[in-house]
C-alpha cells in the first residue's frame, strides 16, 4: 500500500479542517504583532528590530505549533473520527507524524509573518537565510515535543 | 476490512465528495481511482446532488448513507455495519437495506449488528444472538426457527367453517388439534408436519372451499425471547427508547 498517499491526505485534511481556519489565521497574525510590540514596550533601551526579530519568530512558531496540535486529536476522539484513522492500514508512527506535521507546517507559516513585517521596516539583505530557514524548521520540529 | 460505526464519524468541515476521497486515501488509493469511486458511490447512494455540500449540512439519513459509502470506498471484502438504520427515516432505511443486500450479492461479507430483529431476519444469512457480549446461539434463520418450532401450525381460510365440518376433520385427522379463529378461519396444530394434499382433498370432498392456507411460524423475536429469556416487553421498551 502507498502510505505516502495516506500521510499527505491526513496532513492536508488537518490543515484544512483545523489549522487554516479564520480564528487560527488571525491568531497567527495577531500574536507576532503582539509579541513584537511587547518586546518593544518592555525594553529599557531602544531595541534594534534585527535583534528583536529572532525572539518574535521563535514565539510565533511556538504558539503556531502548539495552538491546535493538542486539540486536533481530542476533537477527533470526541467525534469518533480518530477511530477511522486508527483502523486504516497505516503505521501508528506515520499517523502521528502526519498529525504533528500539520502543526509543524502551521508553525513555519506563522514564522513568515514577523519576517514579512520586519522586511518592511529594516534591511534584511545581510541575513543568512539558510541558517534562518534551518532554525525555523528546527524550532518548529522541537516545539511540538 | 471496512467498519461503519453506529454514529456517523465523518468530518463536518469537509463536503461529501472530500470525505469519501479522504477515506479512500487512507487506504493508499491513487487520486484518479478515489475520485472515480467517490463519484460512483455518490450516485449509487443517491447523494450526487449533495456531493459538494458540507457534511454538517446533511440530514441524518444522508449522513448514514455517506458513512456507509465511506466504509466501502476501498472495496473491502469484509464490512462491519453497526446499527445501520437506527434513528433514520423509513425511505432512507429501506434504501440502506437494499444497498446492504446489493453489496452482499456483489460478494462483500457483512457483519451486521442490530437491535431490530426484523432487520436481521430480512437481511442476514446467519444470525447470532448476543447477550451481555456473549454469543449464545448462532445459525441460519431456518436453523434457529426449526430448533424452536415445537409444532406445525397451519391456518386455513374456509368459507363457512361450520361445526359439522370441523368435527369431520377432527375425526379424519385425530392427531391434529383444531382451533376456530372466526367465522372463516381455523387453525390446525400438530407436532408432526401437516400434509396438505390429503387435508385439502378431504375438505374438498366435504364441499368446503379453502381460499387461503398459511403456515404459521414463530417470529425471530419470539425465538430470541425463548432463547435468551429476555421478556418481549423489555425488548420493545429498549427499542422504543433507542428510537427516541
Amino acid at each position: 500500500m502507498n502510505t505516502r498517499i495516506a500521510f499527505w491526505n491526513i496532513l492536508r485534511k488537518d490543515m484544512k479542517t483545523y489549522y487554516l481556519k479564520p480564528p487560527n489565521i488571525s491568531w497567527g497574525l495577531v500574536f507576532p504583532f503582539a509579541w513584537m510590540l511587547m518586546f518593544y514596550l518592555r525594553s529599557q533601551t531602544a531595541l534594534d528590530i534585527r535583534e528583536l526579530l529572532p525572539r518574535a519568530v521563535s514565539m510565533s512558531i511556538l504558539f503556531g505549533t502548539t495552538s491546535m496540535l493538542a486539540v486536533t486529536i481530542t476533537f477527533e476522539r470526541r467525534s469518533r473520527s480518530f477511530e477511522r484513522l486508527l483502523l486504516a492500514p497505516i503505521d501508528l508512527s506515520l499517523l502521528m507524524l502526519a498529525k504533528t506535521g500539520g502543526a509543524v507546517l502551521f508553525g513555519v507559516l506563522n514564522a513568515i509573518v514577523p519576517l514579512l513585517v520586519a522586511a518592511f521596516v529594516v534591511d534584511l539583505s545581510e541575513v543568512g537565510w539558510t541558517t534562518v530557514i534551518g532554525s525555523i524548521l528546527l524550532i518548529a520540529a522541537t516545539s511540538i515535543l | 476490512m471496512g467498519v461503519v460505526p453506529d454514529e456517523s464519524n465523518l468530518y463536518d468541515e469537509l463536503d461529501g465528495f472530500e470525505n469519501l476521497t479522504f477515506c479512500a486515501a487512507l487506504y493508499g488509493t491513487d487520486r484518479r481511482r478515489r475520485e472515480q469511486r467517490a463519484k460512483e458511490l455518490l450516485e449509487q447512494f443517491s447523494l450526487a446532488q449533495a456531493g459538494k455540500r458540507l457534511f454538517k449540512a446533511y440530514s441524518k439519513g444522508m449522513k448514514r448513507k455517506l458513512t456507509i459509502a465511506a466504509g466501502i470506498i476501498h472495496e473491502p471484502k469484509i464490512l462491519f455495519l453497526d446499527e445501520p438504520t437506527t434513528g433514520i427515516d423509513v425511505m432512507s432505511a429501506r434504501q440502506i437495506r437494499a444497498l446492504i443486500g446489493e453489496l452482499n450479492r456483489l460478494g462483500t461479507t457483512i457483519f451486521l449488528t442490530t437491535h431490530y430483529i426484523e432487520e436481521a431476519e430480512r437481511l442476514c444469512h446467519r444470525i447470532a444472538f448476543i447477550v451481555n457480549g456473549k454469543i449464545i446461539r448462532i445459525g441460519s434463520l431456518e436453523e434457529l426457527m426449526r430448533e424452536h418450532q415445537r409444532e406445525t401450525v397451519l391456518q386455513l381460510a374456509v368459507e363457512a367453517a361450520e361445526a359439522e365440518l370441523l368435527h369431520a376433520v377432527q375425526q379424519r385427522f385425530p392427531n391434529y388439534s383444531i382451533q376456530t379463529l372466526d367465522e372463516h378461519g381455523i387453525r390446525l396444530i400438530s407436532v408432526e408436519p401437516i400434509e396438505l394434499l390429503p387435508l385439502l382433498g378431504f375438505l374438498s370432498q366435504k364441499g368446503a372451499i379453502v381460499t387461503e392456507a398459511k403456515l404459521i411460524r414463530p417470529t425471530l423475536e419470539e425465538v430470541f425471547v425463548r432463547v435468551t429469556g429476555i421478556e418481549s416487553e423489555r425488548m420493545s421498551q429498549e427499542r422504543e427508547g433507542k428510537k427516541k
